[in-house]
């Protein structure tokens, strides 16, 4: 009798003792002040005038490239440009894309969503962000001659990549990334050598000798109408997703060649991104089975009764892989639509 | 609805009428530019199938264009009959664009002409990828050669040869992945780093 009397008391204790150390305790301070600094660095990209050149690194490969970035009453702007290798250069204004790479100078736009290439809801990003990812801050170092603060964000499971931030003492500009594979290696890495941040920008430094004159400022009106639509009903289903993923879009695009509308799935955790685009083949083989990878990029291709599926995203290679083979067709889904 | 009634064969001088109507209503919906797209396409096929709906549509053109005071000084009667000539021409059916400057090719969503992309992405695990694409024997020794080929090694290069032969499928991947990134940058806290990504692989070949 006295001996279970003692058990007992020893399991209350126990259960007593388990919360404090528990899931049941609040984030700590560290990871406030971290979650702080990443709230400073978005909106010290979106909002900062900035001018500076950067390394990136991916895998084997080295690039530099300098960015130009304004926001003011003419919304934001942004000019990204190769200084290495054939010019490639990407502008961002008046919620266009416009992209030139070296094929052919192959020039394409985007207008294909009425927001702005930058939006973001911080807190909400970040609020998600946090129940998948672990953020600590790492301590001090020094990028491009500057003070920084380095932050960890490190995934909570295998679905994702970790990622580490170097953020301006000042400012919380992202003065060096680097994204980590599951034992902390570096697989992509971007570190400003010299970052100016001005009041304003000089006009010159967003003129593109490479694209047409003032392409960067073409009013909507000559602009290619929007044609990515929001897609309502879809035969296809995409079943258990990798936690804390959720759908961001669902839109079906015709490719300008007149091939089958693309359905593309776009499903973010805050931080990675994986899209899914399903194309139907027409008895054509397909496009890609298997894996693929590139730097932090991997995709996987997989044929669905006569569909290309294709999965590509910033995560490991099992969580795209993962995701194709849930993916299923279920034309019954749909209404019956005229023929 | 007109579906429907089709199930009822016995009444089906009221069918052909109901069909009629419909099409009628169709018609007149897509002149005055009130139709939704996948309507559009069902009254567009009926009009290049069948005469009758053609004549109706050039009625109510006359119609509405008179409504409006858009009358041409002189009116072609043959105006369906060449539409639907000029539509059998096409050789498929390509979205409507705007005549625009030689440099720029506009395209959907994030579509690009360029195979840049692709052979980066799709490309990178390949040794010896002139070796590969130059000879089918090299090919053929390279799926052989390691007994236990990821699926990986085998897809990238049949994608590759494919490339070679099929410049269309690389305008397509390489879309879905300047597509992809346009997105990423839109729903990731790193806002930054799709778009350096977009410029990063191209030489990465």
């Amino acid at each position: 009798m006295k001996r279970k009397l003692l058990l007992c008391a020893a399991l209350a204790l126990a259960a007593s003792s388990l919360s404090p150390t528990g899931w049941t305790q609040p984030a700590p301070p560290v990871a406030d002040e971290a979650k702080q600094w990443l709230e400073r660095m978005v909106d010290a990209t979106q909002n900062l005038n900035y001018e500076g050149t950067f390394i990136y690194v991916q895998g084997p490969h080295v690039e530099a490239m300098r960015i130009v970035h304004s926001n003011g009453p003419d919304g934001e702007r942004q000019r990204l440009f190769s200084l290495n290798g054939p010019p490639r250069e990407v502008v961002i204004a008046n919620n266009n894309v416009i992209c030139l790479l070296p094929s052919q100078q192959a020039t394409f736009v985007n207008r294909d969503s009425p927001r702005s290439p930058f939006p973001l809801s911080i807190p909400r990003e970040i609020g998600r962000l946090e129940s998948h990812y672990q953020l600590e801050i790492l301590g001090e170092d020094r990028v491009a001659g500057l003070e920084a603060r380095v932050i960890a964000i490190k995934p909570r499971d295998a679905w994702r990549f970790g990622y580490r931030l170097w953020l301006d003492q000042r400012n919380a500009m992202v003065l060096r990334s680097a994204l980590l594979d599951d034992r902390g290696h570096p697989v992509e890495q971007l570190m400003f050598t010299d970052l100016q941040v001005k009041p304003q920008i000089d006009e010159t430094a967003f003129q593109s000798p490479a694209l047409p004159e003032s392409s960067a400022n073409r009013n909507d009106a000559d602009a290619p109408p929007p044609v990515g639509e929001p897609v309502r009903e879809s035969a296809w289903r995409v079943e258990q997703l990798p936690e804390g993923f959720i759908k961001v879009l669902h839109n079906r695009f015709a490719e300008s060649t007149g091939r089958h509308p693309t359905e593309h799935l776009v499903f973010a955790d805050g931080l990675a991104t994986i899209s899914v685009f399903l194309e139907k083949l027409d008895g054509a083989p397909a496009l890609l089975q298997g894996a693929s990878q590139l730097g932090s990029m991997n995709a996987f291709g997989k044929a669905v009764d006569g569909y290309q599926v294709l999965v590509v995203g910033e995560v490991p290679a099992a969580t795209v892989q993962h995701i194709a083979t849930m993916i299923q067709y279920d034309p019954t889904q749909l209404k019956a639509t005229p023929p | 609805m007109a579906e429907k009634t089709a199930e009822q064969r016995p009444v089906q001088a009221a069918h052909d009428v109901a069909q009629v109507d419909l099409a009628a209503s169709q018609l007149s919906a897509m002149v005055d530019g009130e139709l939704v797209d996948a309507e559009i396409n069902l009254a567009l096929r009926r009009l290049s199938r069948d005469g009758d709906v053609q004549g109706r549509w050039e009625r109510y053109h006359l119609i509405s264009d008179a409504l409006q005071g858009h009358l041409p000084a002189a009116l072609d009667a043959k105006f369906a009959m060449r539409l639907r000539q000029a539509i059998d021409r096409e050789p498929v059916s390509q979205p409507t664009t705007r005549s625009l400057p030689t440099w720029y090719k506009p395209v959907t969503g994030f579509a690009l002409a360029a195979s840049v992309v692709l052979a980066a992405l799709f490309g990178l695990q390949l040794t010896q990828p002139d070796a590969a694409l130059t000879s089918n024997h090299s090919i053929a020794a390279a799926t052989r050669a390691p007994s236990t080929a990821s699926p990986a090694q085998t897809a990238l290069l049949s994608s590759s040869s494919a490339n070679d032969a099929n410049e269309p499928t690389d305008a397509r991947l390489n879309s879905y992945l300047v597509n992809h990134n346009g997105h990423a940058s839109r729903n990731s806290v790193n806002g930054m780093l799709p778009y350096v990504r977009m410029v990063g692989y191209q030489t990465n070949r």
